[in-house]
């Protein structure tokens, strides 16, 4: 074994490329420990928005993202929504005002709310809330605890989490539900 | 570069840049983010990821198919026939497709412009009511007549507001001149049909589908030919019936278009002769005794004809002639087409009466059964059908404009760019005080306008087409907006009866709506009572189906066949007369509409511009075709650049060597030649209506193909963008491109 080692240091040519393959290694190391973290960051909004402040007063997911019922997507909820409570209702904390008369302006603006997107999936994905609901799966389980946060932050939403639940279901639905025409098509 | 680099630094260096793009990288978001924006009040019917799918009419050529619109989140992403649709059964044409591309044209007008200095395109933006308040003062400080109206054929709502407005201030009517519904003969059509089968102008539609034997004179029916999505249709049908039964169709033309090149057999008739080699045929079947209405008032026209001297100028042969006769007349359901190509030429009323004559001649123009369907009487007589004026109004309107009389001319199209340079329109409208365009993108004409009030797109706008030439029963096609305006435009009725809220008390009771939408429900109330494929009964219930089906037909067919022949005037087909002496302008031009452009209306959208021409596959550019034999003679080969010369002007075009076309006649496709029509449009090709002599054809319309030109030679080349290779279907490239 040390015999193969030490014939191997001799060769002139090895010392470069290991040092080669070493640095690559170390850059995406370090570089995907970097990015990582970014990738799953709560982009930047345009309004601040604070979900705990609604689940904790009460709002449903539902209310405000009908669309996961019906639809493939959930939907935003339109400014019109937004005024049907902030018209009258005002703030538990009142610190929080400041941020509902941005809301207000808005609306006033007429202009839509311009939101960074958060959840995405890539194009060759298709998926469909309405099954998901239909099936009795909670919001968090996917989203995280929504309750808990300000804006929404990524959840790390790979096949192999998608799978990972697919499988777990009844034998009857797994082969169909892990077979890759499912939501590749 | 004296100084050199190391073995040794070089890799350092790429080591040190390798590191530069790792950390940049970081600093860099990973992928562009996407946004979402909610609606501020989304519309009652909108689910957020579900599609909505809206009936309206296509706006991109007069006839007025129905179309489904898919909208997602209060975008419009896709455009399909409406499957309910009388006229075209959910099928649409290339250009209706395309449609999308008008609405998100990047170049469109995003709010109302003023104009200090005409042409000085440095457009300053305006508020709606500015402008409308600047077009009132200057509509009420016009002279009596002082105001004219000059549009494409808009949508028949539009026709009707402007009618009345125009008629409300003592003005004279709109002048509706458009070159498709010219090339298409729509106006000497009418009047042909009128005449022999019914008393005053009315356009039929030919029932193709159950013929046995087509003869269709100049009639590309499956390009652009009044109503191209209902024939191409029909053409399916009568082709597709089992064999033994498939009608046989044959093409007189010119010029093959890609509908000869669909037919049975295509006859290179000269230019003109159309409407002669008509009546040849019907006096040959009337001698050999084949006529099956040989008591008919049109055989008069059939009598004392010279066959001999006509098979002379049209370039038929008599035994060819008699074949065709013979064939013609064979079989039960014959039927010949008057097409837009007798249009082009001088003797076009005459062309086009003996063409519908021998349809009389073998019994199959009036009756129960005939193949030919009049306009039936409108649902109501408020729906009217705009009609096209003719060329001769276009002259008079240039006359008054010249002479100073009109102070404020309003312009729902494009004259600049469609008109022959020899009407000196330009220079006509430059000696009008007052030019508001309603163009949605600066045009040729926009450009010398005062004021811009740009339209809404027809997928933005209200409105109804009352279909001409019909369907199998009346239909009334309805147009409603698909998504919210893009941009801070106004749809020009709208702008109409804002501005008769402001010119005069006449005015405000002739327009009495604040907006279409009351126009169009007041409109729609006239249908209560009336079959249709929905419930009538209350007012609310016609306007829901109005615009949930796409328009009011009634359930059943309706057919509308003529009950008599009538005698026709004329006795016989003059000969053509086209413009330039022969000697020094030996070709006769042969303009036709491009199957995607159009007749220019197109060359803003992309996918028009870049689909490859039926016959020649070329595209983005303009062409001039030319016979192998006249090339040869010309020392002409393909891809050389030429100047086409007319004696009112000149263009350079792109040789095509094609034998489907008359040595003496020379094609060039309409649509491009724009110098302000958007990006995609601007400065590509030629426009070839610029250089024809301003004939007016018996009939009142522009004789369109009958000018002569002569070609020069520029000694430049020019590689014709298309997707054929490049032998060439003559294969006269051959020897050059495989050598041995």
């Amino acid at each position: 074994m040390s015999e193969i080692i030490t014939r191997l240091l001799r060769r002139r040519w090895l010392l470069p490329v290991a040092t080669i393959v070493a640095v690559l290694a170390i850059v995406l190391v370090v570089g995907g420990a970097l990015l990582l973290p970014r990738a799953l960051a709560a982009p930047a909004q345009p309004l601040p928005f604070q979900h705990n402040k609604h689940v904790a007063a009460g709002v449903q997911c539902i209310f405000c993202h009908p669309g996961v019922q019906t639809s493939a997507v959930a939907g935003l909820p339109s400014l019109n929504k937004c005024m049907g409570c902030h018209a009258s209702v005002l703030p538990k904390d009142p610190k929080d005002q400041a941020d509902a008369n941005k809301l207000i302006k808005q609306w006033e603006s007429g202009q839509p709310i311009r939101w960074v997107r958060v959840f995405e999936q890539p194009d060759f994905v298709h998926f469909n809330h309405r099954p998901h609901i239909a099936a009795g799966v909670a919001c968090e389980s996917c989203h995280g605890d929504i309750a808990r946060m300000g804006y929404a932050q990524p959840y790390n939403l790979n096949m192999g989490f998608c799978l990972n639940c697919h499988r777990k279901q009844a034998p009857e639905k797994v082969t169909k539900l892990i077979s890759c025409e499912t939501c590749h098509y | 570069m004296s100084q050199r680099i190391s073995r040794r630094k070089f890799i350092a260096l790429s080591g040190l840049s390798g590191a530069a793009v790792a950390v940049s990288g970081c600093t860099v978001n990973l992928q562009a983010p996407t946004y979402l924006e909610p609606y501020v009040v989304p519309p009652e019917e909108a689910l957020p990821g579900q599609k909505v799918m809206y009936a309206s009419t296509c706006g991109q050529c007069p006839a007025g198919c129905g179309i489904l619109v898919r909208v997602s989140n209060g975008r419009a992403i896709k455009i399909e026939g409406n499957p309910l649709h009388p006229l075209n059964r959910g099928k649409t044409c290339a250009r209706g497709q395309a449609g999308l591309q008008v609405l998100y044209n990047p170049d469109r007008l995003q709010n109302a412009v003023r104009q200090e200095q005409r042409g000085s395109k440095s457009y300053k933006p305006i508020t709606w009511e500015a402008a409308l308040s600047l077009l009132a003062d200057r509509v009420k400080a016009a002279r009596p007549g002082g105001v004219a109206f000059y549009g494409n054929l808009i949508p028949d709502s539009l026709a009707a507001i402007v009618s009345a407005f125009l008629k409300a201030i003592g003005g004279q009517p709109p002048v509706l001149y458009d070159t498709l519904a010219t090339m298409d003969g729509r106006r000497t059509l009418a009047a042909a049909t009128g005449a022999l089968l019914g008393a005053g102008p009315n356009l039929p539609m030919f029932d193709i589908a159950q013929a046995d034997v087509l003869y269709s004179f100049g009639a590309n029916f499956n390009e652009t030919w009044l109503s191209p999505v209902a024939y191409g249709r029909a053409y399916g049908q009568m082709r597709g019936r089992p064999l033994g039964t498939r009608g046989y169709f044959v093409q007189f033309e010119p010029r093959m278009s890609a509908t000869a090149a669909v037919a049975d057999k295509w006859v290179p008739v000269a230019p003109g002769t159309e409407g002669l080699v008509a009546q040849a045929l019907g006096a040959i079947i009337l001698e050999l005794g084949l006529a099956k209405a040989k008591d008919s008032p049109a055989a008069a026209l059939f009598k004392a004809v010279d066959v001999k001297g006509i098979a002379g100028i049209s370039g038929i042969p008599l035994d060819q002639l008699e074949e065709l006769a013979r064939t013609f007349a064979r079989f039960p359901r014959p039927l010949a087409l008057p097409g837009g190509g007798l249009a082009g030429h001088t003797n076009a009323l005459q062309a086009m009466t003996a063409v519908m004559a021998l349809n009389a001649l073998m019994g199959q123009a009036a009756g129960p059964d005939s193949p030919i369907l009049l306009t039936p009487a409108p649902a109501d007589p408020a729906f009217t059908s705009a009609t096209a004026s003719s060329f001769a109004d276009v002259r008079a309107l240039i006359e008054r404009m010249s002479s100073g009389a009109i102070d404020v001319l309003f312009v729902a199209g494009n004259p600049i760019y469609e008109l022959p340079v020899a009407t000196r329109f330009a220079e006509a409208m430059a000696r009008v005080p007052f030019v508001v365009s309603f163009s949605y993108i600066v045009d040729e004409t926009a450009v010398y306008a005062d004021l811009v009030l740009p339209n809404n797109t027809y997928l933005e706008s209200w409105g109804y087409q009352v279909v001409t030439p019909p369907a199998d029963r009346p239909v009334i096609s309805s147009q409603q907006p698909v998504v919210t305006p893009l941009y801070d435009t106004r749809q020009t009725s709208d702008v109409f009866l804002d501005l008769a809220q402001r010119v005069s008390d006449a005015t405000k009771k002739a327009l009495p709506w604040p907006n279409t939408v009351a126009f169009m429900k007041e409109m729609t109330a006239k249908l209560v009572g009336k079959d249709a494929v929905y419930s009538t009964k209350t007012a609310e219930n016609v306007w829901a189906g109005f615009r949930q089906y796409g328009g009011w037909w009634p359930q059943a067919e309706a057919r509308s066949p003529a009950k008599q022949v009538a005698a026709p005037a004329g006795a016989t087909v003059p000969r053509p007369k086209p413009e330039g002496d022969p000697g020094q302008y030996p070709f006769i031009l042969y303009p036709y509409p491009s199957t995607l452009l159009g007749d220019g209306r197109g060359a803003d959208q992309p996918w028009l511009q870049e689909g490859p021409d039926p016959i020649t596959t070329a595209s983005w550019g303009t062409w001039v075709e030319i016979n192998p034999q006249t090339a040869a003679g010309l020392g002409l080969r393909r891809d050389d650049v030429v100047k086409v010369i007319s004696p009112h002007g000149q263009i350079e075009a792109i040789v095509y060597t094609h034998p489907g076309i008359r040595p003496d006649v020379i094609a060039i496709p309409l649509g491009q030649g724009h110098a302000n029509f958007g990006r995609y449009a601007n400065n590509r090709g030629a426009n070839a209506l610029a250089i024809l002599a301003p004939v007016v054809a018996e009939g009142g319309d522009l004789a369109w193909a009958a000018t002569r030109v002569r070609i020069e030679k520029t000694g430049r080349q020019q590689i014709l963008p298309r997707i054929e290779n490049n032998v060439g279907v003559d294969f006269a490239n051959q020897a050059e491109k495989f050598p041995g």
